[in-house]
Order: structure tokens, then sequence, then C-alpha cells
């Protein structure tokens, strides 16, 4: 028996990992289109990959004059991108602004595998991917604090660990339908905002730092990575949402999408600013350190290989200044996206060949060579954004449907409800109750389904639209009695998150199907309502018809799930007294069964009549 | 409860051991893993010497030895370095590459002489490192030869997340190549060009190879990994000058102890005007040039 717990949370996690697993394997011809393409990308990289290992990096355009190329540049961009979630949860947490709120789980997403992509570009660069642990103490020797590379191993990884966990946590919550855990949440994501801001700020000042290289060696150097990076982070993550709009049920409102955009603006306003500010610096003192600027902006004696990457990255990033500044460019979406897509190129170009090679050419001898990616490390590079883009795929492939309430533990089939279930529904009230009972046999101190996701999820997402919706005076009565309900059975005051899939959930589920129930809820037309019908539960609830909840509930899916893993999560709950949970959350799941077992046999054949309670006060 | 009782001690058992055995595995590879050579026991210093002998001996068909010399007690090399007297011949460059068994193909070379205009002096923006001519020294041209100017204050040691290179005791700043990993931010950071990195295997034909050796010298590097000049140091903490000294043909290159007063370098810094590359940088080379006539 004492086997149970650990067993169950495996079990838990086990059916998580599966249901990923089969979330991430169902998908459309684009989907597999898309996985084909990354997956071919990955193998050209990989090929590639195993030429610079077994040959060396010498098949890399890379020298002892620009010993740092194309790879450091991507990291650096990527790093940059990294960050973006913080533009996200910034907003989200601190001015507490709803809408963005939604989208920060996918910032975090994207954060993470911009990371992955980042570890993985500083892998293929080193020259000795075998000796990286050479970096990891205690085998390893890491020379921190003195080393700038050690300080962004180790916030990367921190950086990684945070979003990760953040991630998973809330992911993995969901999907076993309760709600994340504030205590590991809120401090953590908290901790990610200055983390965000440290990753690149750390990243420049390992090109800041050094005094042999004046074109990195300026103090403008780590706000201008932070401005830059607060771009191409939005940039991508607005054509993520607008993907995930069209494709998913996932709802994102426009206000927020344009919020961004218009943060977007601002930062590129001081990223443009950093860049003049050092470009007339250069120029006007016009010392020997001019020359960087000089082959970026104008080549070096007939040199002038970056010369038109420095001039488009120039021209796409005011333009996507201009559009995103206008509220007009910005709200529409043609220019919207033109715009983010000059974002990402713009600052792509410039972090990816813009920062990197000036500040090697010339190199501290004064020689000038050209250096200009080769196909391996483009093959190479390639395939570690491929990476990057197929663990973001999957992982928004779990994470919608979860977040959605898609993606949820599933026993049995929802039986097709009719006025029959409801009998079957009205007889299982012995079971509730003595499934209460249990609960409170069990010493907990607390009301009986407590922090139940359905209860307040459900419940609040329902006094919210009953606050806006235009509901009769009926309508009055059962937001009254709705109200009741939920103080007497739920805890209100939900996070916002579960709030708004919930409340997306209601859109979806015909609200107006319950202003018209509610209307004329004393004929009470059952035989119109289905078990997978929204507006039954409402009106279960409204009524109070104790079980009728639970089973239109189910049908929500998000609250549906919230049911299934408040009866899975009694171990959990549980801690301590865990061979009588178990044995009581058996019980629960004889009660799901039972239940169903008694619906279903209403719907086969009992003629009585249904046994509805209507002792409702608010009826009268 | 009674079953959480009788079953706590089990897991923290379990836990215990899982501790334990990582806890061993990691002495285990601390102790007798791969080390940095930075701090490595004089025991298995001596150990891993005799694999290098053993191999190098039966890869280049040659009695290599491998001299574990440490720093000499009062001992602060120095360089100095004539630019009035260099004519780029480049002997040096020659010699250190013979010495220092340093890759012919490609070419690997730690010195590396720069053809510089007399009107202008000494600016690097201008500065040929091919130059080819017929004869040197060619009409209008000086040349300045750079090498590791062994700081004493180096960027490279600071930035490398490995402390696989640091200074030793005698001021020579060397590199583990069996430690580096081949990041590259030593090269980023070096202001002089020094530091060379190994972007394929180094070949070196075996009757090239210079057997004798040092573990923090000229022993041969292998692929992805940063060298760099060690001011010989096989040779000079053996009390020989660097090759780059002895086959100069003019004289122009010094090299000595800086704290013996009575040392050619002592003589050269305390009568002749010297200059440092980069000065602002405030790297404080201990490799000095000087204009001597």
């Amino acid at each position: 028996m004492e086997r149970e717990v650990p067993v169950s949370s495996v079990s838990l996690f086990a059916s998580f990992v599966t249901g990923s697993a089969r979330a991430v394997s169902r998908g459309g011809a684009m989907y597999w289109a898309w996985l084909a393409v990354l997956m071919l990308l990955i193998a050209s990289g990989l090929a590639a990959y195993v030429t610079q290992i077994t040959v060396g990096l010498g098949v890399t355009a890379m020298r002892d004059q620009v010993s740092w190329g194309f790879y450091i540049g991507n990291f650096t961009f990527l790093v940059g991108v990294a960050a973006a979630a913080v533009v996200l949860v910034i907003p989200a947490y601190v001015y507490d602004w709803g809408p963005i709120r939604e989208i920060v789980i996918f910032g975090e997403l994207l954060a993470v595998s911009a990371i992955t992509m980042c570890l993985l570009f500083v892998m293929v660069d080193v020259g000795r991917p075998d000796r990286l642990w050479h970096m990891m103490p205690p085998f390893g020797h890491l020379n921190f604090p003195r080393s700038i590379l050690a300080w962004d191993m180790v916030v990367l990884n921190l950086y990684f660990a945070v979003n990760f966990i953040v991630v998973t946590h809330i992911l993995y919550r969901a999907f076993t339908g309760r709600h994340y855990s504030p205590k590991v949440v809120v401090p953590l994501v908290l901790a990610s905002i200055p983390m965000a801001v440290g990753i690149h700020t750390v990243t420049a000042f390992l090109y800041n730092g050094l005094s042999a290289r004046p074109y990195w060696n300026s103090s403008i150097l780590a706000p201008q990575f932070l401005a830059s990076a607060f771009c191409s982070g939005p940039a991508i993550l607005l054509f993520v949402l607008q993907l995930l709009r069209r494709v998913t049920s996932f709802h994102i409102r426009d206000e927020a999408i344009w919020k961004i955009a218009e943060l977007m603006a601002y930062a590129m306003f001081v990223n443009l600013f950093l860049h003049g500010a050092e470009a007339f610096k250069e120029y006007y003192s016009n010392t020997e350190h001019l020359l960087y600027t000089r082959y970026w902006f104008q080549g070096i004696n007939g040199h002038h290989t970056l010369v038109p990457f420095a001039w488009t990255a120039v021209t796409l990033n005011t333009l996507a200044l201009l559009l995103f500044i206008v509220p007009k460019t910005r709200t529409n979406w043609v220019t919207l996206n033109i715009g983010c897509l000059a974002t990402y190129s713009g600052c792509y170009i410039e972090k990816g060949m813009g920062l990197i090679i000036p500040g090697l050419t010339p190199d501290t001898l004064g020689e000038i060579y050209e250096y200009y990616p080769t196909l391996t490390e483009l093959r190479v590079a390639a395939g570690v954004f491929a990476i990057g883009f197929l663990v973001f795929t999957l992982m928004l492939k779990v994470a919608v449907p979860i977040v959605l309430g898609e993606l949820v533990r599933k026993t049995e089939q929802l039986p097709v409800a009719s006025r029959q279930l409801w009998i079957g529904l009205a007889n299982s009230i012995q079971d509730w109750k003595l499934a209460t009972g249990n609960w409170q046999l069990l010493g907990r101190k607390r009301r009986p389904w407590p922090g139940d996701p359905f209860g307040d999820a459900l419940g609040e997402a329902l006094a919210e639209r009953f606050r806006e919706g235009a509901v009769g005076a009926q309508g009055q009565l059962v937001r009254r009695r709705l109200r009741q309900v939920c103080r007497h059975h739920f805890i209100p005051g939900l996070h916002d998150m579960r709030f708004d899939v919930h409340e997306a959930g209601l859109e979806r589920g015909g609200v107006g199907r319950l202003d018209r129930l509610a209307a004329d809820r004393a004929a009470l037309p059952l035989e119109k309502v289905r078990g997978d019908d929204l507006g039954a539960g409402l009106i279960g609830i409204a009524l109070d018809l104790r079980n009728a909840w639970l089973i239109a509930v189910r049908a929500l899916g998000p609250a549906g799930a919230g049911l299934e893993a408040n009866i899975r999560l009694f171990p959990d709950r549980g801690r301590g007294r865990v061979a009588d949970v178990d044995r009581d959350t058996r019980g629960f799941l004889g009660f799901g069964a039972d239940h169903y077992a008694l619906a279903a046999q209403a719907i086969r054949g009992a003629n009585r009549e249904p046994e509805i309670d209507r002792q409702d006060d608010g009826q009268q | 409860m009674a079953n959480d009782d009788t079953h706590t001690p089990d897991m923290t058992r379990r836990q215990f051991a899982s501790v334990a055995a990582a806890a061993a595995a990691g002495f285990l590879l601390t102790a007798c893993g791969p080390r940095r050579l930075h701090e490595i026991p004089r025991d298995r210093l001596r150990k891993a010497i005799a694999d290098w002998e053993r191999d190098y001996s039966q890869k280049y068909g040659k009695t290599v030895t491998v001299s574990d010399g440490g720093p000499m007690p009062g001992v602060l090399f120095a360089y100095a370095l004539d630019l009035s007297r260099c004519n780029g011949s480049r002997r040096c460059v020659e010699a250190c590459v013979a010495e220092n068994n340093q890759s012919r193909d490609p070419q690997v070379q730690w010195i590396r002489v720069l053809s510089m205009n007399k009107d202008k002096g000494i600016d690097f923006s201008d500065a040929d490192p091919y130059y080819a001519p017929a004869q040197v020294p060619e009409p209008g041209r000086f040349y300045v030869p750079t090498a590791c100017q062994h700081c004493r204050n180096p960027p490279c040691t600071k930035v490398c997340p490995t402390g696989a290179t640091w200074t030793e005791k005698d001021g020579i700043v060397v590199i583990d190549y069996d430690w580096c990993i081949g990041c590259r931010c030593c090269m980023a950071a070096c202001p002089y060009g020094a530091r060379h990195f190994n972007w394929v295997a180094p070949k070196i034909p075996a009757a090239d190879v210079n057997p004798n050796m040092h573990y923090l010298g000229n022993r041969p590097r292998m692929r992805g990994v940063v060298e760099k000049c060690t001011w010989c140091i096989q040779r000079t903490r053996a009390g020989r000058y660097p090759a780059c000294v002895e086959v100069c043909p003019t004289g122009a290159r010094k090299f000595g102890n800086m704290l013996d007063p009575d040392s050619e370098i002592r003589y050269v810094l305390e009568n002749k005007r010297v200059l440092l590359l980069k000065q602002e940088l405030n790297t404080m080379p201990k490799f000095f040039y000087f204009y001597g006539t």
C-alpha cells in the first residue's frame, strides 16, 4: 500500500508523457511537412557537423584573424531572443495587464528553445566539444568569476532551468487539472525578469570586456544588446501568436499583439538611437577605432563584403520602427507582419554578421581577412535552428492543447446525454454526499473540493460572464444562485490564465444558450440539452442540481479535466495519509463509474420522469 | 502511518546510497581523471610525462624527452627587441617553427613579422605581414616582429572559462593543451594576435619533430586547441636562450632574467628607451621594443 503514492504520481507523469507524445504525433499535412523540413535541415546540419568534428573547424571560414564568426553571431542573436520572454513577463506580471498573460507561456517556451539553440551554437563553435565538461565543477574547473564566458554559461543554464521549470510546472499542472502553484511560479517568474536582462548583459560583457577589440569595447554595447533583444524576440513571437490563432482555437486578443508591437517600436527606437550615438562617436572623433565601423558601413581598401548587410540592416530596422510607431500600420496585419519580418531580419543581420565580424576585422595586427561563412557553417547553423524550431514546435504542440484544456486525462467517453442522463446524475447524489463525507472523515479541515479547478475557474468565469452579459430578470436570479453556489462550494479568485482559458471555452460553448435556458428555467426543456452542452452545465449549477454539474462540466474539457484530476489527485493532497486516501481515490473512481453506469442505464430504457431537485430558492 | 514509518528510512538509505555512490564516483573522477596541469600533483605529472614520452617516441620514431622543468626561483623572464636592428629576414619564424613543433601544414607561426612604413611609424592598420621582396630590408620599410608579449596583466588568461591558460611564476604565460576546450575567447582577448588555433589537425613530418619537449611548451598540439609562444620554455628553463634569440642574424633579440641586475635585459631596460605595443591597454607586456641605435 505504501507504494501507491509514488506509483500513482509516476503513472500520472507517465500519462503526461504519453499524452504529450500523442499530441505531437497528431497533426495535419502542414504539420508533418514542417517537421519533415526541420528533420531534413537537422540531418544536413548533423552531416556537416560530423565533417566539422572529424576535420576540424578548418571547414569553417574562421581563421586566426577572425576567430569567431557565424556561430557566435547566431549565439548572440539568440540570447536576445531568449531574453524576449521578459518583454512579455514584465507587463503581464508587473502591470497586471491581462491580455498578455495568456501569451507569457509561449514567451517562455520560446526562451527555452532559444537557449537550447544558444547552447548548441556554443557547442558547435568550440574546438573540443568532448571537453566541455572541463568547465563543469567539480570534475572540471570553471574560471568563475574572472571569465565572462564562465558567467555566461552559469546565467544561460540558470535561465534555461528557470524557464523550463516554470513551463513544465504550469503545463503539468494544467494537464492534471490543477492550478500551478504560485509558490513555485511567482518567485521563478519574478526571478526570470532580472535574469533575462542578465543573460543579455553578460553576453554583451563577453565582448564588451575585451580591450583588444575597440569595436566591442564600448559601454553602449550592453544597453544596445538589450534594445535589439527587445525587438527581435517579440518579432518572432508575434508570428507565432498569429499562427497559433489561425491553426488552433487558442484565443489571443488583438490588443495583446498590438501592445507587443508598440513595445517593439520603443525598443527599436532605443536600438537605433544607440547605434546612431555609437556611429556619431566613431565618425566624429575619427580615431583609429573608426576602422571597424568603417569596415561594416563602408568597407576598407576594397574589402566590403559586409557593406550590403550593414545597410540592409539599417534600412530594415528603420522601416520596422516606422511601421510600429504609427498606430495605423501597427494595427494593420499586413504592415504589422512586414514590420515583424523587417525587425527580425534587421536584428539578425545586425547581430549575426554586424557584431562579431567587424569586431574582429581588421584583426589586432591590422590584417583584413574577409570572413564569409562557408556552406558547412551555414548548414550546421541551419541544423541548430531547425533543432530549436523543432523543440519549439513540439512544445507548442503539447502546450496549446493543454492550455486549451483539450489534452487531458480521459478514461471513458462521455455518454450522449438526454433528459434520462439527468436522472442518472440526480440519482447519484448519494455517492456525492458519501464522497464528501469521506473527505471530511479523513480529517481534512478544508471544505470539500478545496481549490477545485472546476470550481474556481468555471465559477469565476461564470460570474464574469454574468457581470458582462445582458441577462434578464430570470438571469438575475440565476446569477444570485450561482454566486451562492460558488461561495458555498468553490473558491473564487483564480489564476487569470486558467480563467481566460475557461472564458474562451465559454465563448465557444454557447453562452447564448445559457441565457435562453436561464430565461425559461422554470420550464427547463431538458430534452433540448445535450450532455456536451455548456448551457446544461451552467443551468445545472445555477439550479444546484448537484450532480448535474458534474457531467456537464466534464463536457467542458478543461473543467472536466479539473474534475477528473480532482478524482485522480487525491493521493497528492492526502500526503501523510497515503493509504487511506488512495483507498478513497478508488472509491471516487468507482463513484465515477457507477455514476455513468446509472446514466447509461437511464438512457437505455428507464421511462421514469426526471427527478430533478427543484428546491432552488431562485424559483418562486 | 505505520507503513510510512517503516518506509521512510528505506528511502533515506537508498538516497544515502546514491549520494554516496555519486560522491565516490566524483572523488574518483576528480582524483584520477584528467586534471589541469596547473594544479596536477607532482607524482601524477611524472606519470603523465612518462606516458607522453612513450607515446611521442612511438609516434615519431625517435627518443622524445618531455621536461617537467618548473620555474626557477628568483627568475622573471623578459624579452627585448631592437627595432633598429631587425631586418625582416624572418629567420626567427623559421627557427621558432622548427623548435616548437608548429604545424607545417597548415602553417602555424607563433612569430609574425610586420613590415611597416617608416613614414608612418608603428601603425598596425598599415602593416603588411605577407611581405615577400627579393631582398630584405626593403627601402623605406622597417620590421616589427610580434609574438606573445607575456603580459603581466594578460587579458587572455582572464577570459579563459576553464582556466586552461595561466602565468607561470617565471612570467611565462602557458596553455594546457589537454585542458583547452577551444572556445577561442583568449584569441578574441589578445591584443597582439599571439594566439593561434589548430583549425585542423596539425601536421609535422616525423623527421622534423624536435624531440626535446616541455610539458607546457612544444609538445605536439591536437586539433581544436589554442597554442602560442612559450619563450621556448623547454630551453629557457634549462638555461638556454629561446630559439629566435639564438638564430637572429642581427642580434636584435635579447632575453633574460629581469630580476638579475647583471643580465642583458636589465641593461636594455636601464639604458635604452623602451616602448610597449598597445601600452594604452594596460596589459603590461614583458616584451619590450627599443631602438638600439
